[in-house]
């Protein structure tokens, strides 16, 4: 029997952005009702292209998992489900077409259901840029089908060869102008490149701010955990560009500074530090967070938060548009095969002080996990450092199991003490 | 005398159905085997014969159906149980359009059209959850019989809930459940929430059209079928005897021979 | 009697089929000919079998999953679990290269985890495009293309010019007309041979010498041609779906044996394959370049398409003059489970019943798969 367990301490400055979320959706609806066109998107952030043309956006992963977080997202995978979609696709794509499915009318929420967040306003143009995943191909030709709109889908290069790179930023900056372009049909107006430039301006103090914030965290004890960064991932991903984001992300650094001068520490008694790869699963993010407080384990870094989302800030040059949001689209991990995977790990790995590796199965993402046992054997050689698994899922809760990750995590917490104790003899 | 009989092979029991030339059923049983048991199988028909005092020659025609159909020597001919499940239900309900038939290790929706005739269905046939197997687990972990699990989960005032999919996972979660507290009643009104989800998802496939008949032995299950009225907001029709639903179908298609229908 | 003298050529196809890469070792050893593999689906066989080598298109065989449970999750689709198993477990050393092109993220995986662990073969990810009508994507498949014939070159120690590239295109094409026959002889006769050895022909040609299988098809064809065509009693049926892979023959015989015929389909090892030539006037490598983007069939793991699959398997099931379909969906293939919503509305719009299979690289449930598509002949009665 458990008696009194430790809770995450988590970051406060985190919880403004559960109102900016749901703001920002209100805001959507505010614009499609005075006529604007609607964007809808899946993936990378290069649909703050779309922001400087003055169109609302309307993120998948931002909609989905800021509703999977909140226990409401099963009237999408029901709606996905009875259109013939089965569980095991990708869960934030088959909730986002059942979101489709509702917003077209094809299949009525229950009226007791909240409408704000479930009936959103159908686009004019759908964008897929997810990276390095297939699955934005028939996604996005999906949603183009059902609303009978355009689509453009980015296609960033996989890094078969690091020295691949460069041309695939050149290349993915040749999509971007082609799809300007094609915004420029859509909205019947030239771009606004200045536009553009301004919101670079904000992006890049935001992304910047947040990886220096995330950097912190190689502090030991840890002023903040993986299941912060991913409840405000929102603010470099669904509401990168968007006004707020760089102040919330200035507050957040500000107090992550504050708390390594005053020696607070996101989990109250840290004796392990994690890694963790791989989504989570969204609606079980605070049980998570606390799960891993009460066994003194701080996850101090993960690949969703650190290596997909503007990776690249430095790289931002609001001049140079194009190729700053080409790098950030390219650079990521989810482009590349073993060899830069478990480099770029056993790095983290170095810099955060890791003991052990938490891999979340995400079972319906397989761009992700493609290489989950390899990373696990490899680290293990190259570092000593012991991995486990745990079963789940991103947005569909379905696939996770409480008792098992219980189980599994303190395996892994056991290994490390094990190592520990071999290392002093 | 020449009788229609139709014979059931399931997983977990074997039923016989007799009916005679003016379709009315003469006599039917219920055999508890062991898995897919011919003897069990030739145990419902000779028990079946007997009450209705027939001998095995005044058999006219018989076809069997069920898991095991065709894995036991006797019978004129096989036919599914979609197609069995089906027409028992329409004989039963006239109009019936959805019939929603969970097993001992399998459960299907079958869609009919105003003519009776199948037009759609979807099994679960790869895992236990939501099945009689199911029930029986979770009846075991919570040490209670499993005729009654149904009228306790309706007494429950807070059902807890079990998100897993899995059979094995949901079991773990009980008894996570059961070591945080919880009291059992809201367990097992849980357990009875995820089988009408699973089921709600298996119908979706089909579409809800109602009226809807259950067949089955789960279909006694008071709880799961409150449960399913819930969620598909309409009224579930269960014959008096659910489980010979599918034998009693696999009589009329023997009837249908014998009448030279065919 | 013609029959059995056809069952004797097809047990020749059937032989390239069994342990497939077992034979291309052995066959290696005999012919002293290098062997490039290549994933299936998008890439031209033509440019490695102008370099002089052997293209092999892989095949998912039947052996059992265990190595590869360590290196590759159980949610991935059969043919890549079951290459990376074979992969680690150094049934595929008899490669000199192994070329996976562009497809989905599954692909990606398989040849990372196959480039890491098979180091002493030439692995190579060819990004032809996926889109059919981007900016530049003619340019770009011609690049793509140039490049890995450049790299063929290295590997081969021998130029491949226009010539030898134009006569490979002339070998395949001609390969193709024969299979398109074939097809059209089945069509016609669907009781000509049970889909299994259908399938069998059209994988033997992905995995041996293209002008030894034409050899082999063009004497089964003078088998068969002139033949009386037998009555055809059963459900007329159209085989959809299963990408990459070859259904496996147990489903086959399944759906042949519950009273379906087979009588068209749109599958990878089946019509895909050979329903499209390469244009042999002007330059080769923009003729192959053509076939990428002019001439595929509507395929869900591509964008930017011109005809929407369900729209083209409405049609193709009507002019086939099937009662129902049976859509074959390989679990965990994602491409496919994203366009199976709009097919079973397409298919129920144009009052097409159909069934969907789920099939998986271990055969299990075979029972529940035989009630169901019993059932679903029962309701087509």
């Amino acid at each position: 029997m458990v008696t009194q367990m430790k809770k995450a301490n988590k970051l406060n400055s985190t919880s403004l952005i559960g109102q900016m979320m749901t703001a920002s959706f209100a805001d959507i609806k505010r614009q499609a009702a005075e006529g604007k066109k609607v964007v809808w998107a899946n993936g990378l952030p290069v649909y703050v292209l779309v922001r400087a043309a003055d169109m609302p956006v309307l993120h998948c992963e931002g909609l989905v998992a800021g509703l999977a977080a909140k226990r409401l997202e099963k009237p999408f995978q029901d709606a996905a489900e009875a259109f013939g979609l089965l569980p095991d696709a990708c869960s934030y794509a088959r909730s986002f077409i059942g979101a489709a499915k509702i917003a077209k009318g094809d299949y009525r929420l229950d009226p007791s259901m909240n409408q704000d967040l479930l009936l959103m306003p159908k686009p004019a143009l759908y964008v897929n840029s997810a990276g390095g995943c297939g699955t934005g191909r028939p996604w996005g030709e999906a949603m183009a089908t059902l609303f009978n709109v355009p689509v453009y889908h980015f296609e960033p290069r996989f890094l078969w060869n690091e020295s691949d790179l460069k041309d695939s930023v050149a290349d993915f900056v040749r999509q971007e102008q082609e799809f300007i372009s094609l915004l420029e049909k859509i909205t019947g107006k030239p771009y606004d490149w200045n536009r553009l430039k301004e919101l670079l301006v904000e992006v890049k103090r935001a992304v910047t701010l947040r990886n220096e914030a995330m950097r912190l965290c190689q502090h030991i004890p840890s002023p903040a955990s993986f299941f912060d960064w991913t409840t405000n991932i929102a603010a470099v991903a669904h509401l990168i560009g968007l006004p707020g984001t760089g102040d919330l992300l200035q507050k957040t650094k500000e107090e992550v500074g504050q708390r390594i001068a005053q020696g607070i520490s996101a989990v109250p008694n840290e004796k392990y530090r994690l890694y963790w790869d791989g989504i989570l699963t969204w609606g079980k993010i605070g049980v998570l967070a606390n799960k891993f407080a009460a066994l003194d384990a701080c996850v101090v870094a993960g690949a969703y938060t650190h290596l997909v989302w503007w990776p690249r800030p430095e790289m931002i040059d609001p001049e140079k548009p194009l190729e700053s949001i080409a790098y950030n689209c390219c650079d990521i991990v989810l482009l590349r095969s073993y060899e830069y995977r478990i480099n770029t790990l056993a790095d983290f790995c170095r810099q955060y002080s890791i003991d052990g590796l938490v891999i979340s199965e995400t079972q319906t993402c397989r761009a992700f996990n493609s290489h989950a046992f390899m990373i696990m054997d490899g680290l293990a050689r190259r570092l000593g450092i012991p991995a486990v698994t745990i079963g789940g899922d991103s947005c569909d809760i379905r696939f996770y199991s409480d008792a098992q990750v219980d189980t599994r995590l303190q395996a892994l917490l056991e290994t490390i003490e094990a190592r520990r104790k071999v290392r002093q003899i | 005398m020449s009788v229609a009989v139709g014979v059931d092979i399931g997983s977990l029991t074997a039923k016989t159905v007799i009916m005679d030339s003016d379709s009315h059923i003469t006599s039917y049983r219920v055999i508890q085997g062991k898995l897919v048991d011919e003897a069990a199988a030739i145990a419902s028909l000779n028990q079946a014969l007997n009450d209705a005092h027939l001998a095995k020659a005044e058999i006219g025609f018989l076809v069997t159906t069920g898991y095991g159909r065709n894995m036991v020597s006797f019978g004129d001919k096989s036919i599914t149980e979609i197609s069995c499940h089906a027409r028992g239900a329409q004989f039963l309900f006239p109009g019936v359009r959805t019939v929603i038939d969970i097993g001992g290790q399998d459960s299907k929706v079958i869609s009919l059209n105003g003519e009776g005739s199948v037009i759609n269905f979807a099994m679960n046939d790869k895992c236990a959850a939501g099945t009689g197997r199911f029930l029986e687990v979770m009846a075991h972990a919570l040490e209670v019989s499993i005729e009654e699990m149904g009228a306790l989960s309706l007494e429950a005032k807070n059902p807890a809930t079990i998100s897993s999919i899995c059979t094995v996972f949901a079991e773990s979660e009980v008894i996570s459940l059961t070591a945080h507290g919880r009291i059992k009643l809201d367990i097992i009104a849980g357990i009875h929430e995820a089988i009408g989800r699973r089921m709600h998802s298996l119908v979706n496939h089909v579409g809800v059209v109602p009226p809807i008949v259950m067949s089955g032995g789960v279909a006694k299950n008071v709880g799961v079928v409150r449960v399913l009225e819930k969620l598909l907001g309409t009224e579930i029709f269960v014959p008096p005897e659910p489980q010979i639903v599918g034998a009693l179908g696999a009589a009329l298609f023997a009837s249908d021979e014998l009448k030279g229908k065919v | 009697m013609p029959r059995s003298k056809i069952s004797g050529i097809t047990d020749k196809f059937r032989a390239v089929v069994d342990e497939p890469y077992e034979k291309l070792k052995q066959w290696k050893e005999v012919n002293k000919k290098k062997i490039v593999g290549c994933s299936p689906m998008h890439f031209p066989e033509e440019l490695i079998h102008a370099a002089g080598m052997l293209p092999v298109v892989l095949q998912e065989t039947d052996e059992t999953i265990t190595t590869g449970f360590s290196y590759i999750y159980p949610f991935f689709c059969g043919i890549t679990r079951n290459l990376i198993d074979i992969g680690v477990k150094g049934q595929l050393g008899f490669l000199d290269g192994l070329i996976y092109s562009d497809l989905c993220v599954q692909n990606r995986t398989a040849a990372s985890i196959l480039r890491q662990n098979l180091p002493s073969i030439y692995v190579e990810f060819a990004q032809l495009p996926s889109s059919f009508t981007k900016e530049g994507v003619m340019e770009d498949t011609i690049k793509e293309l140039d490049r890995i014939k450049a790299n063929l070159e290295k590997l081969t120690g021998r130029k491949i010019d226009d010539k030898s590239l134009k006569q490979s295109i002339l070998v395949y094409n001609k390969n193709r007309s024969l299979l398109r026959r074939l097809h059209d002889l089945h069509r016609a006769d669907p009781k000509l041979l049970p889909y299994r050895d259908m399938q069998v022909i059209v994988q033997s040609s992905m995995l041996m010498p293209k002008e030894e299988h034409t050899q082999l098809l063009e004497e089964l064809l003078s088998e068969m041609e002139g033949m009386k065509p037998t009555s055809v009693k059963g459900s007329r049926l159209f085989l959809s779906g299963h990408l990459c892979q070859s259904p496996k023959a147990d489903i086959l015989d399944l759906i042949e044996g519950v009273g379906g015929v087979i009588v068209d389909d749109d599958l990878y090892t089946g019509y895909r394959h050979y329903a499209v030539d390469v244009e042999v006037n002007g330059s080769p490598i923009q003729a192959l370049a053509k076939r990428h983007l002019e001439k595929s069939l509507p395929v869900p793991t591509r964008t930017d398409l011109p005809i929407r699959w369900e729209k083209y398997l409405v049609d193709r099931v009507k002019a086939s003059k099937a009662q129902g379909a049976v859509i074959l969906v390989v679990k965990f293939c994602e491409p496919h489970l994203f366009y199976y919503p709009f097919i079973k509305e397409a298919l129920a719009k144009a009052c097409i019943p159909h069934i969907m299979v789920e099939t998986e690289h271990e055969v299990v449930s075979l029972e529940g798969v035989r009630t169901r598509l019993q059932a679903f002949i029962e309701m087509l009665r």
